[in-house]
């Protein structure tokens, strides 16, 4: 089990890592090179390095995504917990859902994301963490969603879990953004969050998430709606995520099951096999994942089988760009 | 919360029917046995209703008040909040709904309003029996959602239905102040069943419509 000062040293991985960032700044002769994209190149060299750090919970398959701003690696599948794990105080329910944590965190996962917006999944989230005994290779993602006061409202959020403090806190929809910013970074310089978001869903709000990436360097992910349906993002916010170095976190795969029911029934197509899909859900799942601006998605499941599945997608062949069009293309068409 | 009105309506229920149903009976089990209680409540209205003394009019509508207070703190604030980001602004709506049934109360008592005559008041009544015990009853007849009795006075559909009746069985414009909010509960509550998948979607504008009808319903003039 990680302690708080373990979870600390992690999240805080540019100040403890043995690269010298100076000599990657040096090493670089571009006139605009910045701490972040410092950062980045390093990254590529400790992913290649095998450091300690990185060894807990490592599953070997599983595809890995570099976090530009630190250099830490996410497995890139996650898991959500929009409806699915708010499950009230229904006991069965309740531990379907510690179920599917268990073999989420089994299958090598790590992240897991939450926002009080979700009703009881915080509490829900809380208990499958106390259940497994809060494995260390949680990576937590958490939501500020008021407009009033933020860090109370993150405290709650923490005792629901029953962490000492988050990875990642989000400003959901953009919510009092101006105001929760500065909150965060606070938190953040006080080694009380590793990193800080901001979040939208549902293709809204694109323009203004938009300048907020590229004129707040404190923003280390972004989450957005992203599938094959919903592309929008591609123009503008993966690349303009790329190029600032900050992560991106997909919500919404499979537009809450909407996807998988419309494709559901009809046939794979024969070429699914070159994407290493062998369902609908795989290969919806392997179109977002391939993307190399995505460092996570996050579906979210009821089923122990669907998390399973979402996890073996992190693993064997990825679409390459041709392969990623063609997978829009059919979807579209159908 | 800001923007949350652009979301699609499907994308800000964070919950499903399965849920909302489990919701529902763990909600009526933690409050065992103010039903009992509310049902009797419910009793007494009715024989109000067909007593329509001088101050009955006045002392049923604050029976209502305290439903609709009790169904804001206990079922709102308290229970359903748990799983719902709305419910602490529909607990507040339903508290207003008390103030105005207090208001609606006073001037009852000040001869500004009161229990209309037959044949409006018999419908009306007919359909606050209904609303008070028909969701216990159909919940009996269809023994496996038993444990999901809706009772009046605890939980907001039946409390808003028996409210409407109760509106009906009224005279005077000002009557009108109290049917505004169990209305809009009524369409809410539609457009959440309608989303979640729920048969139940079409009663609440059906209760509706038919105590709009019997609070149009002819009267004898009170003189006769």
């Amino acid at each position: 089990m990680r302690n708080d000062k373990q979870r600390r040293a992690l999240v805080s991985l540019p100040h403890a890592c043995p690269v010298d960032i100076e000599a990657c700044k040096r090493n670089f002769s571009g006139a605009a090179f910045n701490r972040r994209q410092a950062l980045m190149a390093a990254a590529g060299m400790l992913a290649a390095s095998g450091l300690p750090w990185q060894a807990e919970a490592r599953s070997p398959d599983i595809v890995r995504r570099v976090i530009p701003s630190t250099g830490l690696e996410l497995p890139v599948v996650g898991l959500g917990s929009w409806i699915t794990f708010n499950v009230g105080q229904d006991a069965k329910l309740l531990e379907n859902c510690i179920n599917v944590v268990r073999a989420f965190f089994s299958g090598g996962g790590r992240m897991i994301d939450c926002s009080p917006m979700y009703g009881s999944s915080q509490a829900t989230i809380g208990q499958a963490l106390k259940s497994l005994g809060y494995p260390n290779s949680l990576f937590s993602a958490e939501k500020v969603w008021t407009s009033s006061d933020g860090s109370r409202q993150i405290e709650k959020t923490r005792s629901y879990w029953g962490v000492p403090s988050f990875d990642l806190i989000q400003i959901h929809n953009l919510v009092a953004w101006q105001r929760h910013l500065p909150l965060l970074s606070e938190m953040k310089a006080a080694g009380k969050l590793g990193y800080i978001g901001i979040t939208t869903s549902h293709g809204l709000r694109h323009n203004q998430v938009e300048q907020i990436i590229a004129q707040h360097d404190a923003i280390d992910f972004v989450q957005i709606t992203y599938n094959a349906v919903d592309r929008d993002v591609e123009r503008r916010i993966l690349p303009l995520a790329q190029e600032r170095g900050v992560a991106v976190i997909v919500n919404r795969p499979y537009r809450q099951g909407q996807l998988t029911r419309r494709l559901e029934g009809r046939p794979l197509p024969d070429w699914a096999g070159e994407a290493g899909a062998s369902s609908w859900a795989q290969l919806l799942l392997k179109f977002i994942i391939s993307h190399p601006a995505v460092t996570c998605a996050i579906p979210a499941t009821t089923r122990v089988d669907h998390v399973r599945e979402n996890l073996a997608c992190a693993s064997g062949p990825m679409p390459d760009a041709k392969l990623r069009t063609r997978i829009a293309n059919h979807i579209n068409e159908l | 919360m800001s923007h949350w009105w652009k979301y699609p309506l499907p994308d800000v229920l964070p919950f499903s029917l399965q849920v909302y149903y489990s919701f529902l009976v763990s909600y009526g089990q933690a409050i065992w046995p103010l039903q009992l209680f509310a049902l009797a409540a419910g009793g007494i209205i009715i024989w109000l209703m067909l007593r329509a003394g001088k101050w009955d009019a006045a002392i049923s509508i604050l029976f209502l008040a305290a439903a609709w207070l009790l169904v804001a703190w206990l079922f709102f604030a308290t229970h359903y909040a748990l799983i719902f980001w709305a419910a602490p602004y529909f607990a507040i709506a339903f508290a207003v709904q008390a103030l105005l049934l207090i208001l609606l109360a006073i001037a009852c008592m000040r001869g500004h309003s009161g229990f209309a005559d037959f044949p409006r008041r018999k419908f009306a009544v007919v359909l606050f029996t209904l609303s008070v015990f028909g969701y216990v009853l159909a919940a009996g007849a269809l023994s496996h959602r038993a444990p999901l009795t809706e009772v009046f006075g605890l939980f907001p559909a039946p409390t808003a239905a028996a409210t409407l009746a109760a509106v009906a069985a009224l005279k005077g414009a000002i009557r009108w102040i109290a049917a505004l909010i169990p209305i809009f509960w009524n369409i809410i509550t539609a457009v959440i069943f309608a989303i979640l998948g729920g048969y139940e979607a079409a009663v609440p504008p059906l209760m509706t419509i038919i105590a709009i009808l019997a609070a149009l319903a002819p009267q004898r003039s009170s003189s006769q």
